[in-house]
């Protein structure tokens, strides 16, 4: 946890999405790392090693979410996942959260209020979101 | 068979003849005994003298070589040769017996002579009517020389009115004369009376043969049929219609073709029996094809020895590949052409009016099934076509908009907003919803039409798979400070449905009652009404103008109402709810008073009717 700051790792291969949680997550004082496939995601979780993730699911391979998802919890298991995902998606394969072992599924999109508050609970964080 | 009946002497089919032969038989031991009780009780009843010995032993002659035929009547009756013979040698042993016992009896006085006459009609059954003449001119003679012998005196006393008889030579022509009148006439009798029989015999057999075959023709058609409609797939519908087609005509192989989607070229088709080299001999051009020419101006051709007919065009692949004769005709349904069909057979075939209507009969039957198919593959491909471009617009679309609103839903978080910005920003916020929510709404719309069940029709319990969307429609009315009320009589119903089109029919359902509603209630209830299950959605909400009614379900449509309280809307949920509902075979009816509230109505069927 450097600087005493929570380290979120966004995964999105969709930049502005990306840039988007980066703005909402830093102004709640969290540190973002942020990669664009998976696997950049998971270099950047061997090195960051975040204490929570936010995974897109449908990224430009098929299979990408869920083969990053396996390799990261492969890394460190205790890390909470959750997974961002579209209206419609076909989660291919496993299409049980508790099997793929995430934390939680956010829609797209995402409502800022709602993901610093389920944020701040997961990593039990005290006070009300402003 | 037919010619073996004519020419031969014996008529009757041989399992006629083995049970006429039986008969035979058994006649014969009634005879023997006849001969035994005559001779026993004759003399002492007629008080005449008759040499029992003589007619004893004739007698036991008779029944032991009955006995015989009798022992060895499977052994006789194996083979029609063997079977022939012995009649023959029957009629022979017959004839001596009874000559015998004629003579023995009296000779041309004797009563038993008029027994010739039973023969020749037993004859008449087994014989042809000229065998049967000879026999009766023979029996003639037979008497004749028995007239002409002087009959033992010995055998028969002085006072006897047969004796007397015997010894006048008048009276013995007499007699004779009068005998072989009455063998004539009931040999002509007997044969007129049986050649009728067998004819209609015949005539009967043929007319049973025919209305088999017709029955079986019929049968047949009717199980090609049911196999041909039992599938959707058009390869396999041509696959079997080919090969039913083979089997019913008992021929080498069958050959389908229709037209491609130019409708003007023969191309994809079905076979059965021909081999691959044949099948991939080329391509049959149906201007080139005479035969297919022809065929489709809608003819039956047939063509006898194709290897040698010049208007075949492989002729002589088809003589290596075994064809001799072949069979076409169009396949046609209500006045469309779809191919041609040929038959072959392996051996030189003259095709009969029956066989030809047949071939036309199976082509029409298969014409529909083909049609059918065709038009479910053409849906099919559609359909597929639709999702993937339903799906890939969705997600185009959808990614752009929510990374937009990300981004705006972002704004906030960089840093405060001066008034101005806020207002900039609900706007931008409002219209992207907008875009989001008729995205997603047309996508639903899309997928509501598709033309195909999808395997996802399950039984599934009403309540239970609307849970969420109770739950939802519930915290929606809550934070608009609405009561929601469930109206269910605690129990569940069961019906065939998609889970996720029951739970987009009631979401959108419930969402209008809750957007349109400002105070008051939305109500979500639940019954079962025989054998269909009543669902409704009540608010106390704006109400729909009576005027308006019929047109909520267009798509895109909202009341002037509706946009006027300023809630966003697509204006699509009332559409694919109605296409939805009619997809599960129910009903959509709707009750409103403007100012007072609505309340849409839901039939469905169930999947068994009773509550569970």
């Amino acid at each position: 946890m450097p600087n005493d700051k929570y380290v979120i790792l966004c995964v999105d291969d969709d930049p502005d999405v990306l840039f988007s949680l980066k703005i909402v997550l830093e102004s709640d004082g969290y540190a973002v790392v942020t990669a664009a496939d998976g696997k950049a995601g998971v270099q950047a979780f061997r090195e960051s090693r975040p204490d929570l993730v936010l995974l897109d699911l449908m990224m430009e391979e098929i299979d990408a979410g869920t083969r990053a998802l396996k390799e990261m919890q492969a890394i460190d298991r205790k890390v909470p996942v959750f997974l961002l995902s579209s209206t419609g998606d076909y989660l291919q394969g496993a299409t049980d959260t508790n099997e793929l072992g995430l934390a939680g599924v956010f829609q797209k999109p995402v409502d800022p209020k709602i993901l610093l508050g389920l944020l701040r609970a997961k990593l039990k964080r005290p006070g009300p979101v402003s | 068979m037919e010619k073996e009946i004519s020419e031969h002497i014996l008529l009757p089919l041989d399992k006629e003849l083995q049970e006429r032969l039986h008969w035979f038989t058994r006649l014969r031991w009634v005879a023997g005994i006849a001969i035994l009780i005559g001779v026993a009780l004759g003399p002492p009843l007629l008080g005449i003298r008759l040499p029992f010995l003589p007619l004893s032993l004739v007698a036991l002659a008779v029944l032991s070589y009955n006995l015989i035929l009798h022992l060895n009547r499977y052994r006789i009756a194996a083979t029609p040769a063997r079977a022939r013979q012995t009649v023959y040698l029957q009629i022979g042993l017959d004839w001596a017996a009874l000559t015998f016992t004629v003579y023995l009896t009296g000779g041309i006085v004797s009563p038993v002579s008029l027994i010739y006459g039973f023969h020749l009609i037993i004859g008449a059954i087994l014989l042809s009517r000229r065998a049967c003449y000879l026999l009766a001119c023979w029996a003639s003679l037979l008497l004749g020389a028995l007239a002409l012998m002087t009959v033992p005196v010995g055998y028969l006393t002085s006072d006897s009115v047969l004796w007397c008889l015997a010894t006048d030579s008048s009276i013995a022509i007499h007699l004779w004369l009068g005998l072989t009148l009455f063998f004539l006439v009931t040999t002509y009798l007997a044969t007129s009376i049986t050649s009728q029989l067998r004819e209609k015999e015949d005539a009967l057999t043929r007319s049973g043969q025919a209305l088999d075959h017709s029955y079986q023709e019929i049968e047949s058609l009717y199980n090609i049929g049911q196999l041909v409609n039992s599938t959707l797939d058009l390869d396999e519908v041509l696959r079997l219609i080919a090969e039913n087609t083979t089997r019913m005509f008992g021929a080498k192989a069958c050959f389908l073709r229709l037209f491609d989607r130019s409708g003007k070229k023969l191309s994809i088709g079905a076979s059965y029996g021909l081999s691959q080299a044949y099948i991939n001999k080329g391509p049959v051009e149906t201007e080139k094809s005479p035969v297919d020419s022809e065929v489709l101006k809608g003819m039956t051709i047939q063509v006898l020895e194709v290897s040698e007919d010049s208007r075949f065009q492989y002729r002589e692949e088809a003589r290596l590949e075994g064809l001799r004769s072949m069979l076409s005709c169009p396949i046609r349904v209500k006045n469309r052409t779809l191919g041609v069909i040929r038959v072959y057979t392996g051996e030189p075939h003259v095709f009969s009016e029956q066989e030809q209507q047949l071939l036309l009969n199976l082509a029409n039957l298969g014409a529909l099934a083909m049609q059918n198919a065709h038009t479910f593959g053409e849906l099919q491909a559609l359909d597929k076509e639709r999702e993937w471009f339903a799906r890939t617009t969705h997600h185009q679309l959808r990614s752009p908009l929510a990374a937009a609103q990300g981004a705006i839903e972002a704004l906030p978080f960089a840093g405060p907003l001066n008034e101005v910005q806020e207002d900039l920003l609900a706007r931008a916020r409002r219209r992207i919803q907008d875009s989001i929510d008729t995205v997603r709404d047309l996508l639903d719309a899309a997928t509501a039409q598709r033309f195909q069940e999808t395997d996802s029709m399950e039984p599934v319990h009403l309540v239970e798979s609307l849970r969420r969307t109770l739950d939802i429609a519930r915290e929606q009315a809550r934070s608009k400070g609405l009561s929601f009320e469930e109206e269910l009589d605690g129990g569940d119903c069961l019906l065939q449905a998609d889970a996720g089109d029951l739970e987009k029919i009631f979401s959108n359902l419930l969402t209008n009652a809750v957007n349109y509603t400002f105070s008051g209630k939305v109500v979500f209830g639940m019954r079962l009404a025989g054998d269909w299950i009543e669902a409704w959605v009540k608010d106390t909400g704006i109400g729909i103008e009576p005027g308006e009614q019929d047109r909520i379900y267009n798509g895109f449509y909202r009341t002037a109402a509706a946009k006027a309280t300023g809630v966003v809307g697509t204006g699509l949920g009332l559409s694919i709810v109605a296409r939805l509902v009619k997809r599960l075979g129910g009903t959509v009816t709707l009750d409103s008073e403007p100012g007072k509230g609505s309340r849409f109505l839901v039939r469905l069927p169930t999947a068994n009717p009773r509550t569970v």
